[in-house]
This record gives C-alpha cells, sequence and structure tokens, in this order.
C-alpha cells in the first residue's frame, strides 16, 4: 500500500518498509522508509523528508530531502534541499545544495580551472 | 525538476566597500572589518570580519576567512566562515569549506570537502579523493556497524535489526552529535536488554521523529525524539506486544 | 571613480600589482606597482615601496616612490622616503623627509 506521491507511476519504498542489501533498478525511486546497503538505479532517486538511507548510491540523480549516509555518485546531478542531511561524499557533474541543508563530507565535481591556478589538491 | 540559477550579486561595488579592480593583483595578506568585493586576484591569506565577494572575472588564490563568502569568480583554497558560504551559477572553488551554512547553486562547480560544525554525524572522514562507492560499500557496513558500537553489537547478536532509537540517535557514533545526547548516552545499556523491535512495527520514537515537520534540521526534533525513545525504551509499545524474553511472566508478581 | 578602493580598515600585507588606478584608505605594506594612479587618502597609510605613474598622498606614505610621471603631496600629508619623478608637487603644510629625484 505504498502511497502515490506525485509522480505517476514510480516505486515508492513507503515509510514502514526497511530494505537491507543491493537495490538496483533502471526506472525513479523515491523512499520514504529506510535503505541500508547499496543502491544502484539508472534514474532519479528521491529521499523523502522521513526517509533514511545508509547506502553507498550509484544513481543517475538524486535528490534529497530526508537523511543519507553513505557516498553518492551521479551521473547527472545530486540536489541536496532544505532540512536534508547528508554525511558522506558527493561526486556528480552537478551538485546543488540548499539553504538549510545539512552536510558534511566532500563534493566533486569536475572543476576546469582558468589558467595559471594549480589545483594542489 | 527545475534548474534554479541564481544571479550573481552586482558587479558595481557599493562606494566605500573595498574593491580590488579588474586590472589589480594582490600577493599577500589582506585582512580587514569591512566588506571586499575581489574583481581581480589575490593570493595569499584573507581574513575579514565581514563578507567576501569574489565577482565573476575574480581569483582568489587563498585561505579566507570571513564572516560571509559569496562566489561569483574562483576560489581555490580553503573557506572557513562563521555564517554562510554562497556558490554562485559559475563559481569555481576547489578547498574545503567551513561553514555553517552553505548554499551551491545550480552551475557551480565544487570540489573538496564541507564541514558544518558536526550536526550530522559523517559516516566516515574522508581524505581529499572521493572513494569508489562499490569497494568501500562492505567497508562502509562494517565501519557503520561498529559506529553503532555497544547497542548494536548486543542487539545485532539475536540477527535482528539493531534497535532503531539507538540507529536513528547514533549515540555512540562520533562526538559531534554527543552534546544533545549526553543525557542518552546510559540508555544504551537499557537497550541493550530491553529492546526488541521489528523493521515494519511502528515505534513511537519513529513517529514522534519521522515527521516531516520536525526535520527540519532543528535541534528540537532530535530532543523530542530522544524522551520519546526514551519512553520506547523502558516500555513496549502499545502496539508491539512483543514478550521480552525473562522480563514479564504473566501472573508473577 | 577609481575602481580599486581599498577601504579604511583593510590591511594589506604584500605586494600590489596592476594596471588600474588605486585608492588607498586602509594600510598597505609591502610593495604597489602600478601602471596607474594611485591616491593615498586621508587614511590611507602606505608602508611600501611605490612604482606607478602618478601618485597624489594625503595620508602618510614611508617608502620610495617612483612616478614616472607625477608625484604630489598634498598638505596635512607626511611622507618619508626618497621620490623619484619628473614632476613633484609639494603643497604647503606637507611634512616630507627624504630625498627628490626630478631626473625621472
Amino acid at each position: 500500500m505504498a502511497s502515490v506521491t506525485s509522480r505517476s507511476s514510480t516505486c515508492v519504498l513507503g515509510p514502514q518498509i526497511a530494505v537491507r542489501g543491493a537495490l538496483s533498478g533502471e526506472e525513479d525511486l523515491v523512499v520514504e522508509g529506510r535503505i541500508e546497503g547499496n543502491v544502484a538505479l539508472a534514474g532519479h532517486l528521491v529521499v523523502a523528508p522521513g526517509g533514511v538511507v545508509e547506502a553507498d548510491l550509484e544513481v543517475s540523480s538524486i535528490e534529497v530531502h530526508g537523511e543519507v549516509r553513505g557516498d553518492i555518485v551521479a551521473s547527472r546531478s545530486i540536489t541536496i534541499e532544505k532540512g536534508a542531511m547528508v554525511a558522506g561524499n558527493c561526486r556528480a557533474p552537478r551538485v546543488i545544495i540548499h539553504d538549510g541543508a545539512k552536510f558534511d563530507g566532500a563534493v566533486d565535481m569536475d572543476v576546469q580551472l582558468p589558467d595559471g591556478l594549480h589545483r594542489g589538491r | 525538476m527545475a534548474r534554479a540559477t541564481t544571479n550573481p550579486p552586482p558587479s558595481q561595488p557599493i562606494d566605500g566597500a573595498t574593491v580590488v579592480g579588474p586590472g589589480i593583483r594582490i600577493s599577500g595578506r589582506v585582512t580587514g572589518e569591512e566588506d571586499l568585493h575581489v574583481e581581480g586576484r589575490i593570493d595569499g591569506a584573507i581574513q575579514l570580519s565581514d563578507t567576501l565577494f569574489v565577482a565573476p572575472g575574480g581569483i582568489v588564490a587563498a585561505e579566507v576567512e570571513a564572516h560571509n563568502v559569496v562566489v561569483s569568480g574562483v576560489i581555490v583554497g580553503n573557506v572557513t566562515a562563521r555564517d554562510c558560504v554562497t556558490l554562485h551559477t559559475g563559481a569555481k572553488l576547489v578547498g574545503d569549506i567551513t561553514a555553517p551554512r552553505l548554499v551551491i547553486a545550480d552551475g557551480a562547480a565544487f570540489k573538496g570537502n564541507v564541514r558544518m560544525g558536526g550536526e550530522v554525524a559523517p559516516a566516515r572522514e574522508k581524505s581529499r579523493s572521493v572513494a569508489r562507492p562499490r569497494p568501500v560499500a562492505t567497508g562502509l557496513r562494517g565501519v557503520a556497524a561498529a559506529n553503532r558500537g555497544p547497542a548494536a553489537a548486543a542487539a545485532a547478536r539475536p540477527a535482528r535489526v539493531p534497535p532503531r532509537p539507538a540507529a536513528r540517535a547514533q549515540e555512540p557514533s562520533p562526538p559531534p552529535r554527543a552534546p544533545a545526547r549526553a543525557a542518552d548516552a546510559p540508555r544504551s545499556d537499557d537497550d541493550d536488554t530491553v529492546i526488541v523491535r521489528h523493521a515494519a512495527v511502528p515505534d513511537e520514537s519513529r513517529d514522534s521523529g519521522g515527521k516531516f515537520t520536525a526535520r527540519s534540521g532543528r535541534p528540537e526534533p532530535k530532543e523530542a525524539a530522544a524522551p520519546a525513545a526514551k519512553a520506547a525504551a523502558k516500555k513496549l509499545p502499545p502496539r508491539a506486544r512483543i514478550p521480552k524474553p525473562g522480563k514479564r511472566r504473566v501472573g508473577r508478581r | 571613480m577609481a575602481n580599486t578602493v581599498i577601504g579604511s580598515s583593510i590591511v594589506i600585507d604584500g605586494e600590489i600589482t596592476g594596471d588600474e588606478d588605486l585608492v588607498v584608505r586602509g594600510t598597505v605594506k609591502g610593495r604597489v606597482s602600478l601602471r596607474e594612479n594611485i591616491f593615498v587618502e586621508d587614511s590611507g597609510v602606505l608602508e611600501a615601496n611605490v612604482e606607478t605613474a602618478t601618485i597624489t598622498v594625503h595620508g602618510r606614505v614611508t617608502g620610495d616612490i617612483h612616478a614616472t610621471e607625477r608625484a604630489e603631496l598634498k598638505s596635512n600629508c607626511r611622507v618619508v622616503g626618497d621620490i623619484r619623478s619628473p614632476r613633484v608637487l609639494i603643497a604647503d603644510g606637507a611634512s616630507f623627509k627624504g630625498t627628490v629625484d626630478m631626473d625621472a
């Protein structure tokens, strides 16, 4: 009895669902419950406000409103909304962090620096 | 998902504030107690008690310490802000950010670590290079399980789901959450003997702490969850009705 | 209005180079090398050797000045150091200690 969100035909993990293990897929996913383990999703992952993900994520794009502990690798974008809590490393070509988000970890976007500057990192 | 682009601040400086024009290059240490707009280049170190603005053409190759940092240009160096770091579209920052608030707009580029002062307990400390997720996955689980410390060790023995309130609260994990949870530390001992939780069983602490209105990042929801979880630890929630081994005997006083 | 303004509470310890006008209301220690005009205002303190096209001092300069066009010391300024410039104007009330070389 997953609640249907505004995204039609999206798989939703309801708030009382906990998944432990490796989760993979090729469509969008909304997490209102809990995931522990690994996620490999070729789609858009939404961590809803009450959702908790303790996993390393490899997704196409992700939108975090809830809690994520783990590394996130996205091929398109990572968006961390206000009220979200993310602890882990993020790697994506686009990372958007909104005011009010809590983030602790590293961010890795491809940064093209102008000439004459060395990264030194 | 709409692409939100924030407009960078206008490049016209306010009269009276300090402006480093596009044709100027400063090598050395800049300190001050007013706003600084950089349209040129500064190498070295910047220490301000006010706001540092890096204009779209500005380059700062320096360690930055300021009250606010607003970047539309390039910063290479570690940035420490007492209030907020904002990266507008087109900004590039390579270095670590330490600030209680951070805003990264779509179109900004950033590479480095972020420290917000410890409201979120980090899963692990990583050095500059971002680790590949897969090889770390099992290691993470081991680390996360170790982080859950004695509570998980005791509860995981019977191979059950680790106590939800403890896992949510992350008490044995790193100290940044300790101040809000110092009073809860002894509760771990209670968890060892009492908690039997099933993933599908709703418990009061999850209900009170899991609502969206509580998840605004403020300390209140954690405090609300703590006493609720504490109450839940002391007695089972009415819906659970899972008898604790050795703790409750019907008809025995 | 000059583009680059160093505000009154700013202290720069290092080297400034560029090809723009510079207005100093704060403190600069080190070296300044510009191709344009420098204005040291009343609150400005320059403890640096300066190379510029023109310099106009209302504040304090401690250091050698090499101005390829003109060096102007206004009244109430204090300059300690050597001045090399084809044109030197020292106003009444200026305080100056050093040598003047107008052979550019």
